[in-house]
């Protein structure tokens, strides 16, 4: 009986995990700099995580200011139209120019009230980068990484998905010890879809929806 | 007094939950990508299995959620974090006896060492010694167990009360709660009762330490039943090759994910802009 208390507790694990580390993955892309003369792949993430630690510590920005930073570096760091295409999967195929345009939007909205507030928590945490994997030549790179509370506590194991298109990278899925959000996205987004017959109109009201009652929960809270 | 009908809870459920299931199936997509979808997601139990996952859902808001409230808000920080590193000791016992029957050495000597470490030097577990010093704590079941000698998961099962899980994995959980030494001692001593207290101090705690991010995944999800369901496949497939990737070895990684989806690969323009930095020459 006790096992399965364990159990229903690392069942569930993964969502808060998941959450935690999506925005420790998104914060420290996005709070850093664009890292120019980087060298390698580890170098990106690692210079990523550093100055994004470094600049986490003030809480003095706004709800606002907090939001609108992790949009504007969202854009600039993070591939978000393939990913978009990815996490609606088949139907991404089915779907017209004007839908696939008013997805991104919402989608990437959904994020940023999702998770830029919580990035506040992440102060004082480390980030190291462990390895990378892939070849020279390989479309993808793979960069290991660890976040860990000041204690030395570990607080997830992020695997980052870097797109090597022509000259640059681009983030395109973060994995929080080992579940990917890409993933966990196509597999909500398309269950949802399924459930309405694929129409995307009901998705992206949905989705508006979803993002009123979130922004209204946060003016609220103010 | 051993009670035999308290052990295998969990395994009772299964055949239980697979027993209500007849009947209760999705529909089997005959298009090719839309049945390689249906597989993956290994679910065709999931009518029944949405009804209980929003009973458990309802029992969280009833019940677990205040509950976690209450003992955040009474039970100091530290306190907390100490009943968090007991009862991860206590389940140093059947984390060996798995690790062992998967043939990891190493990890079984880790489980070893941390028990000792930490019932002699921390206060009978309550203090995380051996975290300190560089050995800290893993999972292992019986579910991981059954699948490194080859099992397949079966189909996902929400369970009641106890969440996401699958066929095996439920086995798996029937199946520590016999071997489990420490659960058999609590049964001994202290009866159901001891048992129950051990599942409820564990199951709050776990809330009362997530209380946020379950609120705010919850939230902000627009099908809180798919995104579990995906995160629990992601995370036990992980789980099962043992977060070897922190090692850096590249086979336990999952594989990469291919992100053109195929009809749109011709659609070059939205990469124009600069997306990251430079890559250098290689």
């Amino acid at each position: 009986m006790n096992r399965s208390a364990h159990r229903s507790r690392r069942a569930s694990a993964p969502l808060p995990r998941l959450l935690h580390a999506a925005c420790a993955g998104l914060l420290l892309v996005l709070l850093a700099a664009p890292a120019r003369g980087a060298e390698t792949a580890v170098a990106f993430i690692s210079g990523l995580g550093d100055t994004a630690i470094r600049e986490l510590a003030p809480n003095d920005i706004t709800p606002a200011q907090r939001e609108t930073k992790f949009r504007e570096l969202l854009h600039a760091n993070f591939d978000m139209p393939r990913i978009t295409r990815f996490v609606l999967g088949r139907y991404a195929r089915r779907a017209s120019d004007a839908d696939l345009k008013a997805f991104q939007t919402l989608y990437e909205e959904l994020a940023v009230l999702t998770y830029a507030q919580m990035f506040a928590s992440y102060a004082g945490h480390v980030f190291k980068v462990t390895k990378q994997l892939g070849a020279p030549g390989d479309k993808y790179i793979m960069v290991v990484s660890e976040l860990s509370e000041a204690s030395g506590k570990l607080a997830a194991r992020l695997d980052w998905q870097l797109l090597v298109d022509r000259d640059r990278y681009a983030v395109v899925d973060v994995r929080v010890e080992g579940v990917s959000m890409a993933i966990a996205q196509r597999d909500e987004f398309t269950a949802f879809l399924d459930k309405n017959g694929g129409n995307m109109a009901a998705l992206l009201k949905e989705l508006d929806r979803k993002v009123k009652k979130l922004r209204d929960g946060r003016a609220a809270a103010k | 007094m051993r009670e035999p009908g308290a052990v295998g809870a969990r395994g009772v459920l299964t055949v239980l939950a697979l027993a209500l299931a007849l009947g209760a199936c999705a529909t089997r997509p005959t298009d090719p990508e839309e049945l390689a979808h249906y597989r993956e997601l290994n679910d065709p139990l999931e009518p029944m299995n949405r009804v209980i996952f929003q009973f458990n859902e309802v029992a969280d808001k009833v019940v677990l959620r205040p509950l976690a409230i209450g003992y955040r808000a009474i039970v100091p920080r530290g306190v907390r974090s100490g009943i968090r590193n007991f009862l991860n000791n206590l389940e140093a016992p059947v984390v060996l006896l798995n690790d062992l029957l998967q043939g990891e050495g190493l990890r079984a000597r880790d489980t070893v060492g941390r028990f000792m470490t930490n019932t002699i030097l921390g206060l009978g577990g309550v203090i995380d010694v051996a975290r300190d010093a560089g050995i800290p704590y893993h999972d292992e079941d019986f579910g991981q167990t059954l699948a490194v000698w080859g099992a397949g998961p079966g189909p996902y099962l929400v369970l009641p009360l106890y969440g996401p899980s699958n066929v095996r994995d439920g086995i798996g959980d029937g199946v520590d709660a016999l071997i489990d030494p420490v659960a058999l001692y609590i049964r001994e001593e202290y009866g159901l009762e001891g048992s129950a207290v051990r599942y409820t101090v564990d199951t709050v705690d776990w809330r009362a330490a997530n209380l946020e991010i379950i609120d705010d995944l919850r939230r902000s999800s627009i099908d809180f039943y798919a995104a579990t369901r995906s995160a629990y496949r992601q995370q036990r497939s992980n789980e099962i090759r043992n977060g070897r990737a922190a090692q850096g070895d590249p086979d336990a990684l999952p594989p990469m994910i291919e992100f053109d989806v195929p009809d749109n690969i011709g659609e070059r323009e939205t990469y124009d802009e600069p997306l990251g930095p430079p890559v250098p020459p290689r």
